[in-house]
């Protein structure tokens, strides 16, 4: 889910900081999840806030945001068996928010429920570069050479070295205010995947826009290439 | 380029009908991409997972690649495009290669617009590729760090600036593993048009709905 549109919202309905948008998509985004949960949707990713947008925002919108995100992630662990991860680089993070997530994650981490990625301080590319210098770290720890590595290094390897390693590609991805990119989110990952698009903005999603989503999803054909 | 398959079932036709009748529309969106002044085009011709489609589908696309790659090679030429391939060597057709890096080596020196086809491609297998070649020159000591801007120079045409427009057509709305790096942040037009069906009035209103976007880049 790439809940867009928040700062619109906030613009649109008179309000000078952006915060109120912000606000107002957090809210959203649990009830997301819940409507989520409740068709049987195992594994959610939310994309909370990206590398570029920890370089780019101003300050005091960023800071509203950080805040905003730790009280987020800190109400979706409260949330019965729900699983919460921290996707995403932790350092370039405030410590505050690094910490919320890590506990965030720390707390949940024996639940069986729906399983809810937070993906922040993400970027698709940076994910990628990650998973490279992981596999090459792993590789020196158990002493092998870099010469056995190369011309081995498989498109599976990566996808297990990502943040996401382990989980399942997404199927669909949902994008809200009617932007049609991918932004750098889970470039890897949503490599196969089908994506929604819908007009309304982060805040006013509504559940019919999301049964729509699922509806249309099991609608497509998907070939994956044959 | 998608819809092939569909258009030739819509006609009782076998689907490498519909591959023959795309070729034309690719070239016309070539000239029409000229005309507008494009710089950069790719096609998607053969992805690593089309493997998976019956042996004769296969065998006819490896062909037809080989011919039209043959067959247009000149053309381009006279139009001042710059053939490359992107995709990787391991199952593609000796013949097909050989033809590619004919058109390659012919038209190296153009500058009108690049052609890039993207045969025995796939974004993944790609950035598999890249990170091997990167192992193996930091093994060689001819790579110190490995980051997002050192990742791009290892990709097939590194030269390519990412992409500003991602069409796809047929309607399907997914990526289907295609230059997953360089479409970070593109925006992503789809068109209901089948491919055989597609001529160069259809990129233009692609590339008009393109330019009505806003593009932020992440930041607001």
């Amino acid at each position: 889910m790439m809940i867009d549109g928040n700062r619109r919202w906030a613009r649109q309905l008179g309000y000078d900081s952006a915060a109120h948008g912000h606000r107002a998509g957090a809210a959203k985004m649990l009830e997301f999840l819940e409507w989520c949960d409740a068709v049987g949707v195992r594994v959610v990713s939310l994309y909370l806030l990206s590398t570029d947008n920890l370089r780019k925002r101003d300050s005091r919108e960023l800071s509203d945001l950080i805040e905003i995100i730790a009280e987020l992630a800190d109400e979706i662990s409260r949330q019965p068996d729900w699983r919460v991860q921290h996707v995403g680089r932790s350092e370039g993070l405030p410590p505050e928010l690094a910490r919320v997530l890590s506990e965030a994650s720390s707390r949940t981490r024996e639940h069986g429920g729906l399983h809810v990625n937070l993906a922040v301080g993400y970027g698709g590319r940076g994910e990628i570069v990650d998973a490279v210098r992981s596999i090459i770290a792993q590789h020196d720890a158990v002493g092998g050479s870099l010469e056995e590595l190369a011309a081995s290094l498989t498109p599976e390897q990566i996808g297990e070295h990502l943040y996401t390693g382990g989980q399942p590609d997404p199927d669909l991805v949902i994008r809200t205010s009617g932007e049609q990119r991918l932004s750098d989110f889970l470039l890897w990952q949503s490599a196969h995947s089908e994506f929604y698009f819908v007009e309304a903005l982060g805040p006013d999603l509504r559940e019919v826009d999301f049964l729509r989503a699922i509806r249309d999803f099991g609608s497509r054909d998907r070939r994956y290439g044959s | 380029m998608d819809g092939n398959g569909r258009w030739a079932k819509q006609r009782d036709l076998p689907r490498t009908a519909g591959h023959t009748e795309g070729e034309s529309s690719l070239f016309d969106v070539v000239e029409g991409a000229i005309e507008i002044g494009v710089k950069a085009v790719s096609a998607y011709a053969f992805s690593t997972e089309n493997w998976s489609r019956s042996p004769a589908e296969v065998k006819f696309l490896m062909g037809f690649n080989r011919d039209v790659i043959r067959r247009r090679r000149d053309e381009m030429h006279e139009l001042g495009v710059r053939v490359r391939w992107a995709g990787r060597r391991p199952r593609l057709w000796g013949s097909v290669v050989k033809e590619l890096q004919v058109a390659e080596e012919l038209t190296r020196d153009n500058d009108v617009l690049t052609l890039t086809m993207c045969v025995n491609y796939g974004g993944r297998a790609e950035l598999a590729d890249a990170a091997d070649r990167m192992v193996a020159d930091a093994r060689a000591g001819r790579l110190k760090r490995v980051d997002e801007r050192t990742f791009a120079k290892y990709l097939y045409v590194p030269e390519l600036p990412d992409a500003d427009m991602v069409w796809r057509t047929s309607g399907e709305q997914r990526l289907s593993n295609y230059m997953l790096w360089q479409a970070a942040y593109s925006e992503m037009v789809f068109t209901d048009v089948l491919w055989p069906d597609v001529d160069r009035r259809d990129l233009w209103r692609a590339i008009t709905t393109y330019a009505e976007r806003d593009r932020r880049y992440g930041s607001a």
